[in-house]
């Protein structure tokens, strides 16, 4: 047993110890007797437990609840099982954080030496982090020749270092009730066509979980020109009046419904309420709950000359700055044990709501709708790619005030020729 | 259960952490320092100022550590909550100069301390981990309910709230509703109680609705513990359902002043085991069970009204005349401040005695807490007015002689002496 880790209880040089510290004097013993106790309770192979303590990420649309925390706690147990078969010392520990939150918290704990040891997050959040310096460079390693080359240079930060290892990819797809909707729409047109036709549409406000469709109109490109800080090209108005103006269409139809909040989509789909949304491949276990055999997943509907630009989460597993040799070198462990080809494939098939990144690793599309759906996803969400690089380098607020404006377009409070201005602007980063 | 024991020894992770160690022995080592500083050197750091010396030390502990570019913040924090505990301290002799003692006191030990405790879990809790992950940890099923750690936490922390702090707003209501509703002080307080089990009761029942739990399974638990009640707590549960009677029926409440073995003592709280009588004689505290007075019978000075008929008895010689005694006595007593002059004091010719003819003065007083004073005060007036009057209070005279035993023979006289 290593005792140096064992906390120094103070010495006092006098022969009783005075009544007015007795409290002191226990909280001492009880550190030491607990740490003792803990570190006492040592693997089959005598080496001391390790401790990884884990920070998962949560996105806007995911809400920390129990079953959250559950479904959270029954992937880790996956992964766990197996990983201590090969190193039974290491204990796992996570806790759940809003993303958009996790910068400002981490900071705090910073301050105090008392953040995680790995962090377990989206691409963007990672480059946070590492922004923050709350996360260390994660080292370059054998095994990262088999992760997919185009995810390793998103998770590159502009030096070239990486922010994270990529381990999973979270793909956005569509959910439907087939019994409200027998064949998912494939088309932006026929989306609006199955709403004329009395299926109920639930379409999300939120920016990134609405841009799949500037990918189906025909906009990504204009709206990654006008971003990259290049005047607006008449061809680039078009395309994003063209989006603004299908948005407006959108809305103006009698079963189409906005909502501000993913959840609730996803919840009024479970009732039975809705009959398509957008949504992510991780909220699948929660509606396959509800409906059963009666949740169908596709691809979102691309348009008539180009397809559905969906932004995918890239999961990775990023360094914390404060840890000890011993629970680095677990962390690194976990982690590259996270991007085996068994595991990958492992994880990939015991859940069908995640992607491997690893290259090599093929997936029985034919036999599985929702896999066919999540490769789909992935090639769609290919174009996103210099779209998110984009929008983490400028203004942080931008997908709010993105989100905000078009609230107004989809409330008719703007027109699209109104709106288009006003978009450009937000893009170039304006004010 | 299981992953909260793993959550509580993940935390220990954070002990392996040399910068963990480092500001944790700063705290010990000040506090150390400090001590036997306060104790060895008493001229130079005053006991009293102990633990201000001592967060000194932290405060320059923290700007070595952030010198050094370590992290500093776990010890910061830790000094801060010190100081808060510390400045708790201080605050009842603050709080004294306007609330009386015993309500600062209770207000320290029941709403203050445990508050600033969990406050304190809280900040400390929060370095560590994310509070809204925590609470959603889970504890296991109760009565068909997935319970959590923050339903749990929240349940336990509104049933506290609402036991401790139910009491204050009742008070208030209950003084509202006797300006608005012109009832005596007694029923305002048996309102004040009444309004306060209101609370508590509607309150456990949002919190049981909060949790979930399923109706059902509480009338189930609650028949499962009617068997309970009838072998093992059965007294708690009578003492319980008799104190609630009491209550409603309003004839033990608090203020009112019942005869207990004798002597006049006044209801203070009803309790939901056991009723508190302050007694005056000797200023003690009884704590009678609340069946007691639902058996057993009780006599109330204050039933219907808070008067008190008194009496005092004093003798007077046959040679006076009994027509002018008793218009004394009743002009004696009205002298006595504390009397009532309605209903009119009233003295009575009782009997012949061996020496004196015995009178009885009989009067109302307001409290009858002060019956014992005013009696004293009463018989100081009769013994003054007699005296002024003329009027002789006899008494049995004893004679001693000695008696020859036996009789006749003189030389007897100092053995048979027989004590009187």
């Amino acid at each position: 047993m290593d005792l140096m880790l064992l906390p120094s209880v103070p010495h006092d040089p006098a022969p009783h110890p005075p009544a007015s510290r007795p409290l002191l004097w226990l909280a001492a013993s009880a550190t030491a007797a607990v740490t003792a106790a803990a570190l006492g309770s040592c693997s089959p192979q005598g080496e001391p437990p390790v401790v990884l303590l884990i920070a998962i990420g949560t996105s806007q649309d995911q809400v920390i609840n129990g079953q959250l925390h559950r479904e959270f706690r029954e992937q880790q147990k996956r992964l766990e099982q197996s990983f201590r078969q090969l190193h039974p010392s290491i204990r796992f520990r996570f806790s759940l954080y809003p993303e958009e939150r996790l910068v400002e918290t981490m900071r705090r704990r910073q301050w105090s030496g008392l953040e995680p040891d790995l962090f377990y997050v989206t691409s963007r959040a990672a480059h946070q982090l590492l922004g923050a310096g709350i996360t260390t460079p994660y080292p370059a390693s054998a095994q990262q020749g088999r992760i997919e080359p185009t995810l390793l240079r998103l998770e590159r930060d502009r030096d070239g270092t990486l922010t994270g290892l990529p381990v999973l990819q979270q793909l956005h797809i569509s959910c439907f009730n087939n019994r409200r909707l027998p064949q998912p729409p494939a088309s932006l047109d026929a989306l609006v066509a199955a709403s004329a036709a009395g299926a109920p549409i639930g379409l999300p406000v939120n920016p990134e979980n609405l841009f799949w469709t500037l990918g189906s109109t025909g906009a990504l490109p204009a709206v990654t020109h006008v971003m990259s800080g290049n005047p607006p090209t008449k061809q680039d108005r078009q395309a994003l009046g063209r989006w603004l103006a299908w948005l407006t269409n959108a809305s103006n139809q009698q079963r189409v419904v906005f909502y501000g909040n993913q959840e609730m989509a996803e919840q009024e789909l479970a009732e039975g309420r809705l009959a398509w949304i957008p949504c992510r491949s991780t909220t699948l276990p929660r509606l396959r709950q509800r409906l059963g055999t009666h949740l169908g997943v596709a691809p979102l509907p691309d348009g008539d000359n180009s397809m559905a630009s969906p932004v995918n989460y890239i999961r990775v597993m990023a360094l914390g700055r404060n840890s000890t040799p011993r629970a680095r070198q677990a962390a690194m462990a976990f982690s590259t044990f996270a991007i085996n080809p068994l595991v990958q494939r492992g994880v990939t098939l015991g859940s069908y709501t995640v992607l491997p990144v690893d290259r090599q690793i093929s997936m029985p599309v034919s036999s599985s709708q929702t896999l066919s759906a999540l490769v789909r996803a992935r090639d769609q969400g290919l174009q996103t790619d210099q779209l998110m690089r984009l929008l983490r380098s400028g203004d942080q607020q931008r997908p709010a005030k993105l989100q905000a404006l078009i609230s107004e377009v989809v409330f008719g409070e703007l027109s699209p020729e109104q709106a288009t201005p006003r978009l450009i602007n937000l893009l170039q980063d304006k004010p | 259960m299981t992953e909260l024991l793993q959550m509580l020894t993940g935390w220990l992770g954070y002990l392996e952490r040399p910068s963990t160690l480092i500001q944790l022995a700063i705290l010990i080592a000040a506090a150390l320092i400090s001590g036997q500083l306060a104790r060895r050197h008493p001229r130079a750091l005053r006991p009293a100022l102990k633990i201000p010396f001592a967060l000194m030390l932290v405060a320059l502990g923290c700007l070595l550590l952030r010198l050094a570019s370590l992290p500093w913040g776990l010890t910061a924090i830790l000094a801060l909550l010190w100081l808060g505990w510390w400045a708790l301290g201080l605050l009842p002799h603050l709080l004294e100069r306007w609330m009386p003692e015993e309500a600062v006191r209770h207000l320290e030990s029941r709403l203050l301390r445990p508050a600033y405790l969990l406050m304190a879990s809280l900040v400390l809790i929060g370095e560590f981990d994310n509070l809204t992950s925590m609470a959603t940890i889970p504890l296991g099923r109760f009565l068909g309910v997935d319970l959590t750690m923050g339903k749990l936490v929240n349940a336990l922390l509104v049933t506290y709230l609402l036991l401790v702090g139910s009491q204050p707003p009742a008070a208030g209501l209950a003084w509202l509703m006797q300006r608005m509703l012109r009832i005596s002080d007694g029923s305002r307080r048996a309102l004040e109680l009444m309004i306060s089990y209101l609370v508590v009761g509607l309150g456990l029942v949002t919190v049981a609705d909060h949790l979930g739990l399923n109706s059902n399974a509480l009338i189930a638990v609650a028949g499962g513990l009617s068997v309970g009640l009838g072998f093992g707590i059965k007294e708690v549960f009578s003492n319980f359902v008799s104190g609630m009677w009491l209550l409603f029926e309003g004839s033990v409440r608090p203020g009112e002043v019942l005869m207990i073995e004798g002597d006049p003592c006044e209801v203070r709280r009803l309790g939901l085991r056991a009723t508190l009588l302050w007694r005056d004689r000797d200023n003690a505290e009884l704590l009678i069970p609340n069946q007691n007075f639902f058996t057993d019978q009780a006599t109330s000075y204050t039933a219907t009204d808070r008067m008190r008929r008194s009496q005092v008895s004093v003798g007077a010689a046959y040679r006076h005349d009994p027509a002018a005694v008793i218009t004394l006595l009743e002009a004696t007593a009205l002298e006595v401040p504390r009397v009532l002059r309605q209903p009119a004091p009233k003295a009575l010719l009782l009997s012949y005695g061996e020496s004196s003819l015995n009178y009885a003065l009989r009067f109302w007083i307001e409290n009858p807490m002060d019956n014992v004073g005013i009696c004293s005060e009463v018989n100081q007036a009769i013994w003054c007015a007699f005296g002024r009057e003329g009027i002789e209070i006899p008494f049995p005279q004893q004679v001693q002689y000695e008696m020859p035993w036996p009789p006749g023979e003189p030389g007897a006289a100092q053995a048979g002496k027989r004590p009187q």
